[in-house]
């Protein structure tokens, strides 16, 4: 009987505490209670690869976060390359729960293919985290992205301001079918649709490549004899549409890009009126971030929207770095000595 | 009048033996005439064989090894490395373009080489020594660049690519360049024949008195040095090196060279076949483009063609061709 008393003073005590706990939890929040565990941590990525500047970018913040930023509380790093092949990184994401990592990144290179591999890793007890792409699945702890229907949106209201409603524009997007590509593409319908007079003529999916986006603008400029403005999903992109208009001898329009250094040397050089939207790589330190909440055992929110920066030809000087190379974005959160030892001009 | 007959079945034989894929190519074109009137804009036909050009170049090395029984797929590697390491070595100044031109090349020679001796010495398949050849090159570029390599091209490099003499493109009279001076070899000389033979039976080959291995090693060499040229005319026509220019090119090599009529298991093919090939998935690219096909219809329409001209060699048509050259033999052609 005296044990029964005390076993109920004991869940009386520990009940209010537990639901207290839960109380704290705010809509959209996730509980990482069970992902507590004592550092130093092992961390792994299932990655893309360095396969673009905006990937290389992208891994940097992965690596200062773990190497510099929270370097006490991480003991190692294993990094996996699938070069956006989801065959291999199901591979890569059971090579890493096998090598017990504490916390798991992941950028998917397929929202449908990876499923399996992700809810498998949740349910060996490896928290996973999102980077960028989504997984059709909502067993992952936390998911970081950029809001890319919110930066056609943005590319769309820009041009309509800057060709006052009235137009021809054709746009250059990036993988067909992926969800990137099409989320920005619908923004930029939304967008264009406050404005009936601006038509769009044309749309390519150039895969974010500078090739591709110059032989596709060549063929736009021979069938579209006015091109009033173009929606470019990145600097790449938008860097070859300009050079294939100067090979033409054409005039450059208002044109959207990123903050691509490439991008903003050719804009300088060019007196270019742009738009730029930051594409996000940065977003990787949050997931680090988020990482070490998680292994602390603090709630995280279930989605994060990276906030996104954009910025036009009259803020390049703030922007631009003459003293970098072209493969440096200009919304970083790397420190200066990471920025120079990998991107100073040599 | 049986002698016109015979001839004209003759010359029907020989175009359906021979040239089939350039009747495919024309059919292409004259269809483009009617569906898209801008397509014959001197403008635009010069654009489709501006932007065919890297990749002929590099399919015409490409056919040199598929001649010789091999396969590279290191190609796209050495392309991006190619491009990569001119602007690296210029820092998109003129006075060492030469000097960086030539050590691209060599570079490109050398991992040619490489590749060859792998596959003639130590006998490993072309597809797997290849392959990991590539990842090789790729890995030490990133490596030693820090993926993040400096971009910018000196004005004599760009010129490669982007500039023309008179109305036409540098990069097309190197691409023809190089199609003729490697068609000549191929057709015309001793060296040209034994990659024929080495390719179609090389033990045969061996016993004639043909150093295969050394055809081997020189196939390759040629086509390491052809996709570093056309590297350098792929960054040219865009004016900047990225590490990414040329992803895919490897496959688009080998699909030029197959379209183009060569047997990829080695000891048949034609330089001509092959630009024709390339020429073809250049002229479609461009067309879907030009008819504003939605995505899906584009790659729809660019399988199908190039699957029809693939199409195109199989054995009843090789039954037609046999039917037709003993019509003109019967009829004394």
């Amino acid at each position: 009987m005296r044990k029964i008393l005390i076993v109920a003073l004991l869940i009386a005590l520990v009940a209010p505490l537990a639901l207290m706990s839960q109380a704290k939890l705010g809509p959209g929040m996730t509980d990482t209670g069970k992902y507590r565990v004592g550092g130093p941590w092992t961390a792994g990525r299932a990655g893309l690869g360095d396969t673009n500047a905006w990937m290389t970018m992208f891994g940097l913040h992965f690596r200062y976060g773990i190497e510099e930023k929270y370097a006490k509380q991480f003991k190692n790093f294993n990094v996996t390359a699938c070069f956006w092949n989801p065959a291999q990184q199901i591979t890569d994401i059971e090579g890493l729960v096998a090598k017990k990592v504490n916390i798991l990144f992941v950028d998917p290179a397929s929202e449908a293919a990876l499923v399996g591999a992700v809810e498998e890793a949740m349910d060996r007890g490896v928290p996973v985290i999102l980077a960028s792409t989504g997984v059709n699945t909502d067993k992952y702890v936390t998911w970081v992205s950029r809001n890319n229907m919110k930066a056609g949106f943005l590319y769309a209201g820009w041009m309509g301001k800057k060709l006052k409603g009235k137009g021809k524009v054709v746009a250059l997007m990036g993988i067909a079918g992926s969800s990137y590509a099409e989320d920005v593409l619908r923004g930029v319908k939304q967008g264009l649709s406050g404005y009936p007079g601006l038509e769009l003529v044309d749309v390519a999916y150039c895969d974010w490549s500078p090739v591709k986006a110059k032989s596709t603008m060549e063929a736009f400029i021979q069938s579209h004899p006015q091109i009033d403005g173009i929606l470019a999903d990145g600097g790449q992109m938008a860097l070859g549409a300009v050079e294939a208009l100067l090979d033409a001898g054409k005039s450059i329009p208002p044109i959207t890009a990123d903050d691509w250094n490439g991008w903003l040397r050719l804009a300088k050089q060019h007196k270019i009126q742009f738009l730029a939207a930051s594409g996000g790589a940065p977003l990787a330190l949050t997931c680090v971030d988020l990482a070490v909440k998680i292994l602390n055992g603090e709630p995280v929110p279930k989605i994060v929207e990276y906030p996104m920066v954009s910025f036009e030809q009259d803020q390049l000087d703030k922007y631009y770095r003459p003293d970098l190379n072209d493969q440096y974005f200009a919304v970083s959160e790397l420190p200066e000595a990471w920025i120079q030892k990998y991107y100073a001009k040599k | 009048m049986a002698g016109v007959k015979s001839r004209a079945a003759f010359l029907l034989s020989l175009v359906l033996r021979e040239h089939l894929v350039w009747v495919f190519l024309l059919v292409v074109v004259a269809l483009a005439a009617v569906v898209s009137p801008v397509f014959f804009q001197p403008r635009n036909l010069l654009n489709v064989l501006r932007q065919a050009s890297a990749l002929g170049i590099l399919a015409v090395g490409q056919t040199v090894v598929v001649i010789s029984g091999g396969i590279d797929l290191s190609v796209a590697a050495v392309m991006q490395l190619a491009g990569v390491t001119v602007a690296e070595l210029t820092k998109g100044s003129n006075t060492q373009a030469a000097a960086a031109l030539a050590a691209v090349l060599a570079l490109g020679g050398v991992i040619g080489l490489g590749n060859g001796l792998l596959v003639a010495k130590r006998r490993v398949q072309p597809f797997i020594s290849t392959l990991f050849v590539g990842l090789l090159v790729t890995g030490l570029r990133l490596l030693v660049t820090r993926a993040t390599p400096s971009g910018v091209l000196p004005p004599a490099i760009r010129a490669l690519g982007s500039a023309a003499l008179g109305p036409v493109p540098n990069a097309v009279i190197i691409f023809a360049g190089v199609a003729l001076a490697t068609g000549a070899v191929l057709s015309r000389t001793t060296w040209g024949r034994r990659m024929f033979a080495v390719g179609g039976n090389p033990r045969a080959a061996a016993l004639n008195g043909v150093s295969v291995d050394r055809i081997t090693i020189l196939s390759y060499v040629v086509c390491g040095v052809l996709a570093a040229v056309s590297g350098i005319v792929l960054v040219g026509y865009l004016g900047y090196a990225d590490q990414a220019i040329g992803t895919g090119y490897d496959l688009d090599s080998i699909a030029a060279v197959a379209v183009g009529g060569a047997v990829l298991g080695g000891g048949k093919g034609r330089v001509s076949g092959t630009i024709a090939g390339v020429l073809l998935m250049a002229v479609l690219l461009n067309l879907v483009l030009l008819l504003k096909l939605k995505v899906e219809y584009q790659l729809i329409v660019r399988g199908l063609v190039i699957l029809g001209a693939v199409a195109f060699y199989s054995a009843n048509w090789a039954g037609l061709r046999e039917r037709l050259a003993r019509a003109s033999e019967r009829t004394g052609g």
